[in-house]
């Protein structure tokens, strides 16, 4: 969480002080993105998953000098708690579909931004607890805010470092949900625009 | 009641018989004469610029702490009882849902909604940035002014409700405000718009737009009709007339802008807002104050003229509902697809209908079962049981010189994610018949029928029918 809140600070303070280079001109670039994340869970859901990793598919339109709008697919992975007996080869995959916005503070060589995702995690799963057996795959929502930067290191290809809180559902009743937070590091390449 | 109906059949059948010689008026038509005004983008830029985006944010954070201050020391609220370790714990559970009653979730939720939406709206973004806005103000109050797991059902009906909210009040006030104007008249014009729209209220006061006097025209004003009648209703169970509960009922209904027209493309060029309010009886007769609240509103439409002068559209719509008796509760917000047709609107009659099917992104409906379901972390229980699911509406409407005949079919389905497991499936039928007696004034007849039938998992299903007729005299405006 600290992480996250140092890196909005300085995002917020980089984007204040180079803001005025921010261009005129409506900017139209497309991108397509390869990332890898590593989840660290939180709340309840630690208790039992407490790692987790994935990767993520997405692709992305600036469709102005700020905003973007991201598709986005991916596959996630937990692993079990060790404190926890879920039998032989616990398994807890996810995968999400996601479409959701971008705010970047500037599109320069160093773009940071904020995010918001949404949409639907297929969730499978698959251990035992006392010996009653659990094979489920089921849809709930998920919901993602974060913050990032993208890195231009070149005209066509670029870095997006980004970190993300997560608050996919799983049994919003009880609450008992996939919270974590999400470090990633990807791949950009821009496909069309300048 | 049949010696009314009897008097009121008699009226309508000579207002037919004379109909040709009675006023009539276009107030029954969505296709209006007048045309709208569109202020010029680089006007508005000059005189209004766009204020930075981290401002509506601050201002949406800013009204959060003071609420949430309000809260703690005067209200002096437990669930206001918020530390960074509640904070903590909200992060770490993640979206819940809550226990409130059925208006403060579906409809007081959306008008504190408007407020953040207004913030951004009044500040020069368009609605989708607005809405983020909303958006981003209700998940700050989640997760970090209340001391209870932050409520997905509230972040649903703030944001998404409260845009909608949110923009018809933006759409209103932009009506009443005339910067030409100075001195008591300004006031009033910059009070009945802050009425509508504080939040719009306050960003002017402090950029001194309140005050400004230009001749300039900075505000989009399209053309609104409206009708507001009063009369009485009676509410019986089943389809029986007799021993039903009888209220005085205020009804607003009010269409903005031009449907039909190739420029409505822009999120609420075009919208219908229909408010029910009950007045008088006692105990168990008493209905809600607030009975109806409901809107719908374009996103974006097509639309395609025919050489015979009708026209045919298709759009993107939106539709936020709030019903409320003592018979049922229901409330929900939702988007999807709508198509229309009307004939040409320079003859005597004329057939105006739409058809819609959406996504019911959130939707809350009264169950006997759902007080079954308390929520253990909160120690109470709901009266409704809550779920996203679909809405079809379906809207007709014939007028003829001596007024018009309306029909009104809503269907929801609401999948029930918190309360009782199950289905629950409402029917709402409506229809209208108003007669035009004397320059603007009617009077009219509503009949309302109303079906639920829950399907449960672990219950017995139910089945509610109920009805509602009502007489009323109007006022066209």
């Amino acid at each position: 969480m600290k992480i996250i809140l140092i890196f909005t600070v300085v995002s917020l303070c980089y984007s204040g002080v180079y803001g005025q280079s921010i261009p005129n001109e409506v900017s139209s670039e497309s991108f397509i993105t390869l990332n890898g994340s590593a989840i660290s869970s939180i709340g309840h859901f630690e208790e039992d998953w407490n790692k987790g990793g994935g990767f993520f598919l997405n692709y992305s339109n600036v469709y102005s000098n700020h905003w973007a709008l991201v598709f986005q697919i991916g596959f996630m992975k937990f692993k079990h708690n060790a404190e926890q007996d879920f039998g032989e080869d616990p398994k807890f995959t996810a995968i999400p579909l996601q479409v959701g916005g971008r705010y970047y503070f500037l599109l320069d060589m160093f773009r940071p931004y904020m995010l918001a995702m949404s949409g639907v995690n297929i969730v499978s799963q698959k251990y035992s607890i006392e010996g009653v057996a659990v094979d489920t795959t089921s849809s709930h929502l998920n919901f993602q805010i974060g913050v990032g930067v993208d890195i231009m290191l070149f005209s066509q290809l670029g870095l997006d470092l980004h970190a993300n809180y997560n608050s996919h559902l799983l049994d919003p009743t009880e609450p008992y949900n996939m919270t974590g937070l999400e470090y990633g590091v990807g791949i950009k390449w821009r496909i069309s625009g300048e | 009641m049949q010696k009314i109906f009897t008097i009121l059949l008699i009226v309508i059948t000579v207002q037919v018989i004379s109909s040709q010689s009675l006023y009539t008026t276009k107030m029954d038509s969505l296709l209006l004469a007048d045309s709208g005004y569109v202020p010029n983008q680089a006007l508005v830029d000059s005189l209004n610029p766009c204020k930075p985006l981290w401002f509506p944010a601050l201002e949406a954070i800013g009204l959060n702490l003071g609420l949430g201050a309000f809260n703690t020391y005067v209200a002096k609220s437990e669930f206001a009882k918020i530390s960074f370790k509640t904070i903590k714990h909200n992060y770490e559970t993640g979206w819940s849902t809550d226990a409130d009653a059925l208006i403060t979730n579906m409809w007081a939720h959306p008008f504190h909604g408007s407020m953040y939406y207004n913030f951004a709206r009044s500040s020069g973004y368009n609605y989708w940035t607005s809405l983020g806005i909303a958006a981003l103000g209700s998940w700050q109050w989640e997760f970090h002014m209340e001391n209870e797991p932050p409520a997905l059902n509230d972040w649903w009906m703030t944001s998404y409700g409260g845009s909608m909210l949110g923009e018809m009040f933006y759409r209103f006030s932009n009506l009443i405000l005339d910067e030409s104007t100075s001195g008591w008249q300004r006031f009033w014009h910059e009070l009945g718009a802050g009425v509508f729209n504080p939040a719009r209220l306050f960003n002017r006061l402090i950029s001194g737009q309140a005050t400004r006097v230009t001749d300039a025209k900075l505000y989009e004003k399209q053309p609104l009709m409206g009708e507001l009648a009063g009369g009485g209703n009676n509410v019986a169970e089943g389809v029986d007339f007799d021993n039903g509960k009888k209220n005085l009922m205020i009804t607003l209904d009010i269409t903005y802008g031009k449907l039909f027209s190739p420029q409505t493309v822009d999120p609420f060029d075009f919208f219908r807002f229909y408010g029910a309010f009950n007045f008088g009886g006692e105990g168990e007769d008493k209905q809600p104050l607030f009975g109806q609240f409901r809107i719908y509103n374009n996103f974006y439409t097509e639309t395609s003229n025919f050489s015979n002068g009708s026209r045919f559209l298709w759009g993107i719509f939106g539709h936020y509902d709030f019903l409320n008796n003592n018979v049922y509760e229901l409330g929900g917000v939702s988007a999807g697809l709508g198509i229309g047709y009307q004939t040409p609107g320079n003859k005597d009659y004329q057939f105006i209908g739409m058809l819609h099917g959406a996504a019911l992104f959130m939707g809350a409906a009264n169950s006997d079962y759902a007080p079954e379901y308390e929520i253990s972390f909160l120690d109470s229980a709901r009266s409704y049981n809550m779920g996203p699911g679909a809405h079809t509406k379906v809207e007709a409407i014939l007028r003829a010189p001596f007024g018009s005949l309306s029909v009104d079919y809503s269907w929801w389905w609401i999948h029930t994610w918190d309360g009782a497991p199950g289905d629950e499936f409402i029917v709402m039928i409506a229809p209208k018949l108003r007669v035009h007696v004397y320059g603007r004034w009617f009077v009219g007849l509503e009949y309302l029928f109303y079906h639920r039938a829950g399907k449960y998992d672990l219950f017995p299903d139910r089945d509610y029918r109920n009805n509602e007729q009502r007489l009323f005299v109007g006022y066209a405006f």
